[in-house]
């Protein structure tokens, strides 16, 4: 400290003997291995490779691109398993349900004329399923709803739909209501759904129906086929609109556990009143 | 080969006439750019134990001043590219070394922060308290104080960041106001009140002295 400033500074006693007590504090020095650790260090980081400044950008996109990537892999899952069955949940009151109902197209208007024109009373027919699927119908109920082609529109449990009277659309009801709606995964046919009984819902009938291309609806224990997809198996296999389709492969619709696809599928169909049996190959 | 002498630095020539211990700062600086380890190594040991002391009386911990000391060099050595020579050398190294010395009291808060003591401790008692003494037993006999310097020590540990450097620097290394107002980034007159508070804030916890 320069002299001539020290006694410039104006200091009180106590002052001045505080800064004489940190003067007198004995000074400490440097280990005699300074030297060889400060070498040891520089050294060490010039060994050390270099980063370069997208090193540090890394740091920071290489987590978050990992973490997109899982995110958009559950959201593509979440799809897939949308699509695979019943993952959707819509809330519709009843007006809406009504509404869409009473848009719903008439059989005439969706049977294509090729299959009005092979309509007849025996109806045998084959139909050549693209691949086979084992379904397990235990777990394949997501409700009870004897009116799957209404359930699907949103319709409620006791207003079955009757395609030719629309009378009891009536009484829809503004309640809105949670409901299911069963999609047929031609992706992955084998799908299992929780379900407290042990025989197969309509509505999962229907949707494997219509993977072959059979439009139907729900009649008693029975299904009614609504109408026949255009270039399907079905219509290839003479399945006709106003066939009954009581049982599949000898087994009533309503003790239906599991269903399996593939060729050979027999369908016991009444026509017209006529009881057959037709085999689906 | 001729040609060769002619390219040589200024640095260079100075360094093969004159002994290193005999070059300014500024000219060992320039032959350490230019790749004389020994200039450095002068530079090391001109200022080895004065960043030393002066980093012990910031911390108040031998070991963790050494190491600091020794970091204060390394980023010297990676910096003297940047470095200007528009400041004295030792302004600049002790800027440095400050510079870490408050990076690592920060570091010690915030592990303090963690720590179970620490949560119930108000920002009063850190201030009026002191830190708990280094016990460890220092390398050296000659770092052996006696009693009123520990306690000085220890006072001087636990001022308040912003007062500690400006005393020790100027009571403890007796660098001249304009130096700690340098080395310190801050007006003269901030200096100076600073260094005043911090010597009334000293006196206060050591006034059994008085």
């Amino acid at each position: 400290m320069n002299e001539q400033e020290l006694q410039s500074e104006f200091l009180s006693a106590d002052e001045e003997k505080l800064r004489g007590m940190c003067a007198n504090l004995k000074r400490v020095s440097a280990p005699k291995n300074f030297d060889m650790r400060v070498k040891a260090r520089i050294a060490a980081h010039q060994t050390q490779p270099v980063r370069s400044p997208f090193f540090g950008f890394l740091k920071v996109a290489a987590p978050l691109a990992l973490l997109m990537v899982v995110l958009g892999a559950i959201v593509l899952m979440n799809l897939n398993s949308g699509n695979q069955f019943a993952s959707s949940q819509v809330t519709a009151s009843y007006a809406e349900t009504a509404k869409l109902q009473a848009n719903l197209p008439t059989r005439d208007e969706i049977v294509p004329p090729s299959v009005a024109r092979n309509s007849g009373p025996n109806a045998n027919a084959e139909i050549e399923t693209p691949r086979t699927a084992n379904v397990n119908m235990d777990q394949a109920l997501a409700s009870r709803d004897n009116s799957s082609f209404g359930r699907i529109f949103g319709a409620p449990k006791t207003d079955p739909i009757d395609p030719n009277n629309g009378s009891s659309r009536d009484s829809a009801s503004t309640t809105p209501r949670v409901i299911k709606s069963p999609v047929f995964n031609q992706f992955n046919p084998t799908v299992q759904t929780p379900s407290e009984s042990n025989k197969a819902d309509m509505t999962n009938i229907i949707s494997f129906l219509q993977f072959y291309g059979i439009i139907a609806i729900s009649s008693g224990n029975s299904l009614k086929v609504q109408s026949i997809v255009s270039g399907s198996q079905a219509e290839r296999s003479d399945i006709l609109p106003n066939d009954i389709i009581e049982a599949i492969n000898d087994v009533n619709l309503n003790e239906i556990k599991t269903i399996h696809i593939n060729n050979g599928t027999k369908l016991d169909i009444v026509r017209e009143r006529i009881r057959t049996e037709k085999t689906l190959k | 080969m001729a040609l060769d002498k002619f390219e040589k630095s200024h640095a260079e020539v100075l360094q093969s006439v004159v002994p290193s211990e005999k070059l300014s700062d500024h000219q060992l600086i320039e032959a350490t750019k230019s790749g004389d380890e020994d200039a450095f190594a002068e530079i090391v040991n001109r200022y080895r134990n004065q960043i030393t002391n002066y980093l012990y009386r910031f911390l108040n911990d031998y070991e963790e001043a050494v190491d600091l000391s020794q970091e204060t060099f390394v980023r010297v050595y990676f910096a003297l590219e940047r470095y200007h020579t528009e400041y004295a050398f030792s302004t600049y190294i002790y800027r440095i070394a400050t510079n870490l010395a408050i990076s690592e009291l920060r570091k010690r808060k915030r592990r303090k922060l963690l720590s179970l003591t620490g949560l119930f401790q108000t920002e009063e008692d850190n201030d009026t308290e002191f830190q708990p003494p280094d016990e460890r037993n220092l390398p050296d006999e000659d770092l052996l104080e006696d009693e009123q310097s520990r306690t000085i020590a220890r006072a001087i540990s636990t001022l308040p960041d912003k007062y500690r450097a400006p005393i020790v620097l100027r009571d403890v290394e007796g660098k001249s106001y304009e130096e700690i107002a340098t080395i310190l980034e801050l007006g003269l007159g901030t200096t100076k009140s600073r260094i005043s508070r911090a010597r009334g804030l000293l006196k206060e916890k050591l006034k059994h002295y008085f």
